[in-house]
């Protein structure tokens, strides 16, 4: 009854407009105001103890690198690179988005900030070729989602953290699907393109194919940095993202050149605004979890799971359509936030790996991050092509539903996922 | 915005910058010293903590004054523009009472701990109080502009500022 009438608190608000960290604020405190013993005071202290842990502050380091990255050039000379790679092939720019978007997800751990960067560039480009605008904006909207499954990942990190799962063991889970993914993308852009007759452009020169990547350098040693030094354990994932973030900073200022030094400091309030957003709405939704753990949600869903007698998969059906209708609804910080408090003691009653889960609920996340009314990549793609939300939805259907097949893909085959992190981590 | 306004968002920016800044060469200094000197400061990873920590929540206050806190808005933009104003002086209203209320618990807490002089569990032996500050501190801070925000919004209203930013950079602006 409680949580019910606290659901509709919720949705009232979140309906109204209010911003979500709020949202999830004013409801955490009427439930712990008037249904819990615990005293109001808590509620500062969960949000501070709420960001109190290190692997969280890779966080913010992963967005800084990505903001040096961005304004020092790195994702031009990417996205230059990978024009002469793909270019040719039907849809080329299209394919020429996806690609740059992979090579970016493995250096920055935010879709947003992966799509923003990468659309800012082709998005004009794409227009100018004579694009429709509706497959352009789709195209990078979902593309830009692919960066949280290929690793480094902030949902991931999120994931890690509450589930207490190791969080390279994670990335690597991550790493094929996510390819996979991108390759899924390019076969639909190929079909897509053939059939509204948008073609490829001329095949660049080797002369000019070398040249580019040899200018992108810098740019691919970046994932070489990072995920060498997890996966070398050199140093800890939050360590990984600061010495990306110190590379970025020094590539921008010292070997592109791009970056003055005087923009650093604005640089990285810049970055932190982007990170500041993520944090703030996990220091509110974590008292949410809280409580609702406290309620005994997690116990009494896991008495209806064994009442039931739901096997593995089908439990694991039902979270995919509840994530998929909350992903409509929610950012996908707090549906992370609100939802793994409750599912994961069910997970362990049901022996599902924790690990594969983890790969589940990014895939949802990045699903969530493109389905109409809340998807932030919408919103930001929306801007950058100065076009009517309803044009990206428009042009980005057809990549939820292929999205949704790679869903099943990975709910129902764990190997897909497992294989990779057991061969090279050793199995568990 | 005003000049007064504008000077205050660029002080918190640079502060939030800094802090930034110095929590990620803190870190890569943690690294660097474990590795070449052999002798990691066991402190670098704590006042890494406390700096960003800092920063999450006077950027909590850029982006109330930038309208950055993300919300599900997609519901309200079908409204007329007089409701909007109504809906967002609520909103404005209910977050304010929010920030207020954290502020004033946040400063007991931080009270508390000033008196008892309570220390952080590691070696450094951190004052915790001063961590503990950033929550009440970026919540006075929100709840002010908060309060400017519904000031604003009821004696002097502009249609921009309860647009949503991709309405505002849409062609052909509100639809």
């Amino acid at each position: 009854m409680t949580v019910l009438f606290l659901f509709f608190v919720f949705l009232g608000l979140l309906c109204l407009g209010l911003p979500i960290a709020f949202v999830l604020g004013v409801t955490a405190f009427i439930m712990i105001a008037f249904f819990s013993p615990a005293p109001l005071q808590m509620v500062p202290e969960v949000m501070y103890n709420a960001l109190d842990t290190f692997p969280l502050m890779a966080i913010p380091f992963f967005v800084m690198a990505a903001q040096f990255m961005v304004q020092g050039g790195t994702s031009r000379y990417l996205i230059n690179a990978a024009n002469c790679w793909v270019r040719h092939w039907w849809g080329g720019l299209a394919m020429v988005t996806v690609v740059s978007c992979m090579i970016f997800g493995a250096l920055c751990g935010s879709s947003v900030a992966t799509a923003l960067a990468i659309g800012v560039i082709v998005v004009p480009a794409m227009l100018e070729h004579g694009y429709p605008r509706p497959f352009a904006l789709g195209v990078i909207s979902a593309a830009g989602t692919i960066a949280i499954m290929i690793p480094p990942s902030i949902a991931m990190i999120i994931y890690g953290i509450m589930a207490d799962e190791s969080i390279p063991r994670l990335f690597m889970a991550g790493f094929l699907p996510g390819i996979m993914q991108g390759i899924f993308y390019m076969l639909w852009i190929r079909f897509d393109a053939k059939r509204k007759n948008i073609g490829g452009a001329p095949k660049a020169t080797w002369g000019e194919t070398l040249q580019t990547t040899y200018k992108a350098i810098p740019a691919f040693c970046m994932p070489v940095i990072i995920l060498g030094g997890i996966y070398s354990g050199f140093v800890t994932v939050t360590e990984a993202a600061a010495l990306g973030a110190v590379a970025a900073i020094f590539i921008s200022l010292f070997i592109y050149k791009e970056v003055a030094f005087t923009k650093v400091i604005p640089l990285s309030a810049e970055a932190m605004k982007s990170a500041g957003m993520i944090m703030f709405i996990i220091c509110t939704a974590i008292t949410i979890g809280n409580w609702l753990t406290e309620a005994g949600l997690p116990a009494q869903l896991v008495q209806i799971a064994k009442d039931l007698k739901l096997s593995a998969f089908a439990f694991l059906l039902a979270v995919n359509v509840a994530l998929l209708i909350l992903g409509c609804l929610l950012e996908v910080v707090s549906i992370m936030l609100i939802t793994l408090p409750i599912i994961l003691p069910v997970l362990k009653a049901l022996d599902i790996n924790l690990i594969h889960f983890g790969i589940v609920m990014t895939l949802n996340m990045e699903i969530a991050l493109i389905t109409p009314p809340v998807g932030l990549n919408l919103y930001v793609i929306s801007g950058v092509g100065k076009a009517p939300l309803a044009e990206t939805i428009q042009g980005v259907t057809p990549y939820i539903f292929i999205t949704i097949i790679q869903l099943m893909l990975i709910t129902y085959w764990p190997a897909y996922t497992l294989f990779l992190p057991n061969l090279i981590m050793g199995a568990r | 915005m005003t000049i007064w306004e504008n000077g205050w968002t660029r002080v918190e920016k640079f502060i939030v910058g800094l802090l930034a800044l110095s929590a990620t060469l803190l870190s890569f200094y943690g690294v660097i010293t474990r590795y070449i000197f052999r002798n990691p400061p066991d402190w670098a990873e704590e006042i890494c903590i406390y700096m960003i920590i800092w920063a999450v929540f006077i950027t909590a206050s850029i982006l109330a004054a930038e309208k950055g806190h993300v919300a599900a808005t997609l519901i309200v933009e079908r409204f007329s523009m007089k409701t909007r104003r109504y809906l967002a002086v609520f909103n404005g209203a209910v977050a304010l009472a929010f920030c207020a209320a954290v502020a004033a618990l946040g400063f007991k807490i931080v009270a508390a701990a000033y008196i008892n002089d309570e220390r952080s569990m590691s070696a450094l032996r951190f004052p915790v109080w001063i961590p503990y500050l950033s929550v009440a501190t970026g919540c006075t801070l929100v709840a002010l502009r908060y309060a400017i925000r519904v000031y604003r919004l009821v004696f002097s209203f502009q249609p921009s500022e309860i647009m949503e930013t991709h309405e505002l950079s849409r062609d052909g602006g509100h639809q």
